[in-house]
């Protein structure tokens, strides 16, 4: 008895003002009209509120199977693309030239000399080897090996790197390849000199080469010169993608690859 | 001790009935202006003797709050007000305390503390008052703007009746 009466010397006020508080809250709550609907309302005000961040939750913990379904849709969707610009479809089974499966980046490397990149696609899906690889905004690479489960590919940030690329509006074909050591930055050879071309242009691929359609974004002419008694330009290609920080590719399967690589072995030949 | 009793139970009496018998109709209304009301039972409170008991002080702040909200059928609003003042006044006390504390066991009055004391103890403890009554009569924060004006404004009113009952009334102790 005594403690409890030490206890209200010391923190009376406090407990008097908080008991008081409390009371005349109550009171307020259920005898004023005004009070009383703002109360319920705004409880239910932070009740809806616990609603609406559950639901985020569940809808964060959901965000892989929209991922994949979007990027289904954008495979479709740039399948449709792509083969608009394609040449007319042979007149067999096929009535598109190129399908495009969507793909994840598992892995990749893009500091080195070669580098590398795995994706989660392989047979099962019906990736090939020599399929080239493209992201919604540019180049990626070309699938070197594959295997039931995943795709191995070669980067386009690689010393072995040849693709064959025009700049917009010319028709003249030229080598894309990788000098730099930057992830940024490809370079365009053997365009002629008399080309008039300026910083800026647009640099895609041509459709030359069985791997890439036409017409895919490459990037933009950040400078160009000439070499000393070389006939061609030496340009700097600004890549319009970025590599490092791409997670979501789109394999290309050219479905008369192997029809066209045939005959143009037979006539090289 | 039974003087101060007395005084204070007269100017318990005479401020609640000054509220809910005058106060309470007067208002000022300009179309859409209405933020001036008179508040002047807080008085009572700052009133209360410096040395009284502070559960006793929120106690009878409670009480006068009650008094008034029967007046006002709004059961529990002053008397959150009030309690919430006569919490404050303690703390405020505290803030306010001169150097070598207080050497008086009566009411705190412009004569004994000092016209700059007493109006800045009296004009902390007014404003914090209604501001506290003008949130808890809207309920809500979404209402801040009017909670605000309705502070000034009122608070400019009823410090000026304040005044004025202290300059009629001429509170000795």
């Amino acid at each position: 008895m005594q403690n409890i009466l030490l206890l209200f010397a010391r923190f009376g006020s406090h407990i008097t003002f908080i008991f008081l508080t409390i009371f005349s809250f109550v009171l307020i709550v259920n005898y004023n009209q005004t009070q009383r609907s703002i109360f319920i309302n705004s409880s239910n005000y932070y009740a809806n509120k616990l609603d609406s961040k559950t639901s985020r939750w569940q809808s964060y913990l959901s965000l892989q199977e929209v991922n994949d379904s979007l990027a289904k849709h954008n495979a479709t969707l740039m399948e449709k693309f792509i083969n608009i610009d394609a040449p007319a479809p042979a007149p067999s089974d096929t009535s598109i030239q190129y399908d495009v499966i969507p793909a994840k980046v598992i892995r990749s490397t893009f500091n080195l000399r070669n580098n590398h990149l795995t994706l989660n696609v392989g047979t099962k899906e019906g990736v090939q080897k020599d399929m080239g690889v493209i992201s919604e905004n540019g180049l990626i690479g070309i699938v070197r090996e594959v295997n039931e489960n995943f795709a191995h590919v070669i980067s386009v940030l690689n010393s072995q790197s040849r693709i064959s690329c025009s700049v917009k509006d010319y028709a003249y074909p030229g080598n894309l390849i990788w000098k730099d050591l930057d992830p940024n930055f490809m370079h365009l050879q053997s365009i002629p000199k008399h080309v008039g071309i300026s910083i800026g242009d647009t640099v895609i691929t041509n459709g030359y080469s069985t791997i890439f359609p036409r017409d895919i974004m490459v990037g933009t002419i950040a400078a160009f010169k000439v070499e000393k008694g070389s006939s061609n330009y030496n340009i700097k290609v600004k890549l319009s993608n970025n590599i490092p920080n791409t997670q979501i590719v789109y394999v290309i399967n050219n479905k008369l690859a192997e029809e066209q690589k045939a005959l143009e072995i037979i006539g090289d030949e | 001790m039974s003087s101060a009793l007395i005084r204070n139970s007269i100017r318990f009496f005479l401020l609640a009935i000054m509220q809910v018998l005058i106060f309470k109709r007067v208002a000022f209304n300009w179309g859409d202006f209405a933020f001036i009301h008179f508040l002047v039972y807080p008085l009572f409170i700052i009133m209360l003797p410096i040395k009284m008991p502070r559960p006793l002080v929120i106690f009878l702040g409670f009480l006068i709050g009650i008094f008034v909200d029967l007046f006002y059928d709004s059961p529990g609003v002053h008397a959150s007000a009030g309690v919430f003042t006569g919490y404050a006044r303690g703390l405020i006390l505290d803030l306010l305390e001169p150097y070598e504390g207080y050497n008086t066991n009566d009411s705190p009055t412009i004569e004994t503390m000092g016209i700059s004391w007493f109006m800045s103890y009296s004009s902390i403890i007014l404003g914090l008052h209604l501001f506290y009554y003008f949130s808890v009569e809207a309920f809500s924060f979404v209402y801040i703007f009017e909670i605000v004006m309705n502070t000034i404004f009122s608070f400019i009113a009823s410090f000026i009746i304040l005044m004025l009952y202290l300059l009629i009334f001429r509170p000795k102790r």
